[in-house]
């Protein structure tokens, strides 16, 4: 690009929610909380990602995801939701596509739920409080 | 790659997220009290034990990560307790509700400190002590589910292979798949370190076929830390390839791949390997030291708190939600007012691009106006330079008339000469007109969907009152029930903030002055629980909202002996019932027997009233002796504009709110009567004190004209004329609030700039009463010293 040879390059890494042509990988945010909602999409834009949608509730996020597909890379999931909980979403969203990349978002102490998560087909599995470095390593580590 | 360092996204001074999770945790909180207060009444509602728990959970959630350790540590507890609610083995008992709600309140105070930049640090372990008690009932067999700290697997099973098992997993494995012994060990300081051991479970079916795991699935499914497992897979993926897919970092701490085959040794596992490290997870889990008796206490409910730490408790309380408000709002908006906001801009644009047109179709007009000017005046040029040859040619005989039509038909052009612009001037006319009544009817509505924006449903702070009522009829022992009516209707949002005090008076007012313990309600023939009404209405620009309850009414005759006594009124006044009620609006005044915490202190309805009146609003009681009560507080719905009466003293233009004009009138100066040396007139039955205007604000008049106007305003019981030189007439102005010292003044309200540019102050009625009243005592005081 003609930017990259106008200026000198202060910033040689490339950033990590990139594939290797330099598109942005496309995430979809589902959260009931708009705090924990706004947290995601800020670590992962800071590192380039795309956040292609976001949905508050199981059911929304299965729609969503249904309406971005293909367009969406993988999925961001919170388990205790309104309407319809993380895992049925999981198991809708893996029914409908079948290698669609989940990544359960859990607090602490729900470990039978994550389990039970990774067992249906989940890919991997963010612990909340959220911390920057293990969402983005685990998040890589699924997509790759 | 990632700077393995403390990230700025954790930072608790990150001041959007802060703001977003006050918001949030806000929201959860009345989630949980509401919530909490349904499953009272109705202890079997599961919908909203899902409720309590799902806001308890992300309440918990977030304040851990914003590292607010102790709300999150509070919250655990409290979420597990509601988790056992949710299971069915505690049962909602009052008790429980009590300690739920206790529980609430300390979690307000918790975000309520950390808002204020402090961390709350008093001893909560009696509050904890109590949840734990619930638990602890709850049932003995079952272990405190759900913390974070999960017992280490003490005794590792052997995870030896035997031979005829190795044969066993080799016939089982998928034809031309390499089988593998993957020894995996934990890192135990990972949270929730039991998924571990699934997580890397997933990871290998989904490479190949999970043979066998030594431990047991099941027992790696348990909720218990394995620091070892090893898992026999199954698998075309190479070695590498599947040793870095199952090496998840933070997780596994070491990996190692053996590939089976007939012949190899069984594998003896090594065992007790890992060192046990009981290293805290950083959730900072609340592990407050609770003696056994406390607990007991606790356990048969009943609070251990003195009734002296919880008034003071209280009293904090309400200094607390002060200085909360002083936090920034943040306004909740549909997005479809929104969405018709935008609509309505882009048709603001639309009518400036017409205006742009309408302005080039006038720029085109007058140029075509200079052309044809020109051609005219060429044309007048040609007139009168032809005149003298047609005096020539007169001379030589030709007729008047045959000069007429000559010159008819050279100049006939001239009558024609301005046709086609004055059509182009008409036509471009009507369109501006037409454009700037859209702009009319656009801005207008641009008002109203702003205003929209600003308005928030009253049940917003009507919400809180279930609460309240619920605990002050408790502490009471009054049984009653509150009945909100109405509480989607709007209002704007500064109303709002500044509604909730008032209403809060009022409503404890009935609940303590007015309801009456059960008992004394059967011996009055009453049922014996109480109603409370908090009703909201629209009525055209205004709100109104009515606070009633079906007590014991106001005892005219206690409120009279009342102000006699504080010297209020006269002893020979005659007090109508009306003038009484307006009575306990007083300062100081309050009828109630006893103080309670509740209300009674005499500070309460005189602050009522005082805030209403800041919204241009007005407080009226009606009571009935032994029936009830009920106060009704109209204000309007905005305070950013009002409709306004513009009148003119000397050569100033003032504006007096519609909302507190009651009539206007106009009298000859002979009118004018003296009483005690006040200017008074007669309207009506009554007598009004006048106030002129220009004399309060030093406004040089000629006052030589025949008529004088006199605008009767009013609040409450009060009323007062104020002499005007003219009206002007009815107008919605815009408050600009005067808010510096330099112009902010007794007696104005604000300032607003009219549609011509002139700056016009707004009177504020009530100050110009007390105003007004001010100077009459005060020189009711210096006449009567000049006597003596």
């Amino acid at each position: 690009m003609k930017t990259k040879m106008d200026f000198p390059s202060i910033n040689e890494r490339k950033p990590e929610g990139q594939g290797a042509g330099g598109e942005a990988y496309k995430v979809l945010i589902v959260d009931d909380s708009m705090f924990v909602k706004k947290q995601i999409s800020q670590i992962l834009t800071s590192e380039g990602f795309e956040v292609v949608g976001t949905a508050g509730d199981g059911l929304e996020g299965l729609e969503k995801y249904k309406e971005l597909y293909p367009n969406v890379d993988f999925v961001t999931m919170d388990i205790t939701m309104p309407k319809m909980d993380g895992i049925s979403s999981l198991e809708k969203i893996l029914e409908f596509d079948k290698d669609a990349k989940v990544i359960m978002v859990s607090a602490l102490g729900k470990q039978d739920l994550v389990k039970k998560a990774l067992m249906i087909g989940a890919k991997n599995y963010i612990v909340k409080p959220l911390d920057r470095v293990k969402v983005l390593e685990r998040v890589l580590q699924s997509i790759k | 790659m990632i700077i393995p360092d403390m990230s700025d996204y954790l930072d608790p001074n990150n001041e959007e997220l802060l703001k977003d999770f006050y918001v949030e945790a806000e929201m959860q909180v009345e989630i949980l009290e509401q919530n909490i207060l349904v499953l009272e009444s109705n202890p079997g509602n599961m919908d909203a034990v899902d409720e309590i728990f799902r806001a308890a959970h992300t309440l918990k959630g977030a304040s851990a990560t914003v590292q607010m350790n102790e709300l999150a540590g509070f919250t655990h507890i409290v979420e597990d307790v509601l988790d056992e609610i949710r299971e069915g083995s505690i049962k909602v008992f009052p008790v429980t509700v009590d300690i739920l709600l206790e529980a609430i309140d300390l979690i307000k105070e918790m975000l309520s400190c950390r808002s204020e930049g402090t961390v709350y640090d008093e001893d909560i372990s009696g509050l904890t002590g109590q949840l734990k008690g619930l638990l602890d009932g709850s049932s003995a067999s079952e272990t405190s589910s759900g913390d974070t700290m999960n017992d280490t697997a003490e005794n590792n099973t052997d995870l030896t292979l035997s031979e005829y098992e190795l044969l066993e997993l080799l016939e089982a494995a998928n034809e031309g798949e390499k089988v593998y012994a993957i020894r995996v060990n934990f890192n135990e300081d990972h949270p929730m370190n039991s998924i571990g051991g699934i997580q890397v479970f997933a990871a290998s079916k989904s490479a190949g076929i999970v043979l066998r795991t030594m431990p047991d699935f099941e027992e790696i499914y348990e909720d218990v830390f394995h620091p070892e497992i090893v898992y026999y897979v199954s698998t075309p993926v190479p070695e590498e390839e599947l040793s870095a897919k199952l090496n998840i970092p933070g997780v596994v701490t070491s990996l190692s791949l053996d590939e089976l085959s007939s012949s190899s040794e069984g594998i003896t596992g090594a065992s007790k390997t890992v060192e046990t490290m009981k290293a805290t997870p950083g959730n900072g889990k609340a592990d407050p030291q609770i003696d056994e008796k406390k607990n007991e206490a606790a356990s048969f409910g009943g609070s251990t708190e003195s009734d002296d730490g919880k008034s003071e408790k209280k009293v904090k309380k309400e200094k607390e939600l002060k200085k909360r408000k002083n936090l920034g709002s943040v306004l909740r908006v549909d997005s479809r007012r929104i969405d018709n906001l935008l609509n309505l801009v882009s048709e603001t644009v639309i009518t400036k691009a017409t205006f742009t047109q309408i302005g080039n179709n006038f720029s085109e007009v007058e140029a075509s106006l200079n052309d044809q000017e020109r051609l005219y005046r060429d044309g007048l040029k040609r007139l009168i330079n032809s005149f003298q040859s047609y005096v020539e040619r007169a001379g030589e005989g030709l007729t008047a008339n045959e000069i007429k039509s000559e010159m008819n038909d050279q100049f006939s052009d001239l009558f024609a000469a301005f046709e086609e612009s004055k059509s182009n001037f008409k036509n471009t006319i009507v369109k501006f007109r037409s454009t700037s009544q859209n702009l009319a009817r656009t801005t207008s509505e641009l008002q109203e969907a702003v205003m929209q924006i600003r308005m928030v449903p009253i049940s917003q702070i009507f919400s809180r009152f279930p609460r309240l009522v619920r605990d002050a009829s408790k502490s009471l022992s009054k049984n009653i029930n509150l009945k909100i009516i109405g509480e989607d209707t709007e209002l704007d949002k500064s109303v709002i903030e500044d509604l909730l005090d008032p209403l809060i008076h009022c409503v404890r007012n009935s609940v303590d002055h007015g309801i009456e313990i059960p008992e004394e309600r059967i011996r009055s023939g009453k049922p014996p629980e109480g109603e409370v009404i908090l009703k909201a209405r629209n009525e055209g620009s205004l709100i109104i909202i009515d606070i009633e309850d079906d007590g014991k009414g106001i005892d005219v005759e206690a409120v009279r002996t009342k102000a006699v006594e504080r010297g209020v009124i006269h002893p020979s006044k005659v007090l109508s019932n009306v003038e009484a009620f307006n009575l306990i609006f007083e300062p100081g005044f309050s009828t109630a027997k006893k103080v309670s915490d509740i209300s009674g202190r005499g500070v309460g309805l005189d602050v009522v009233k005082r805030k209403i009146e800041k919204l241009n609003g007005n407080v009226n009681v009606w009571s009935e002796l032994g029936v009830g009560s009920k106060i009704t507080i109209k204000i309007p719905l905005t305070l950013a504009i009002i409709q306004a009466l513009l009148v003119r003293i000397g050569s100033e233009v003032y504006a007096i709110p519609i909302t507190s004009v009651i009539d206007s009138h106009r009298i000859k100066p002979a009118e004018i009567k003296l009483i005690d040396g006040y200017e008074v007139i007669d309207v009506r039955e009554d007598v009004i004190s006048l106030i002129r205007l220009d004399r309060l604000f030093n406004i040089p008049t000629e006052s030589s004209s025949e008529y004088n106007f006199v605008v009767i305003v009013g609040s409450g019981d009060k009323k007062m004329g104020l002499m005007v030189d003219s009206l002007i007439g009815e107008e919605d102005v815009v408050i600009k609030p005067l808010k510096d010292r330099y112009t902010s003044s007794p007696g104005v309200a604000g300032a607003t700039i009219l549609g011509d540019g002139i700056v016009a102050l707004i009177i504020d009625v009530s100050q110009l009463l007390d105003l007004g009243l001010k100077q009459e005592i005060e020189n009711r005081r210096r006449r009567s010293a000049s006597i003596m």
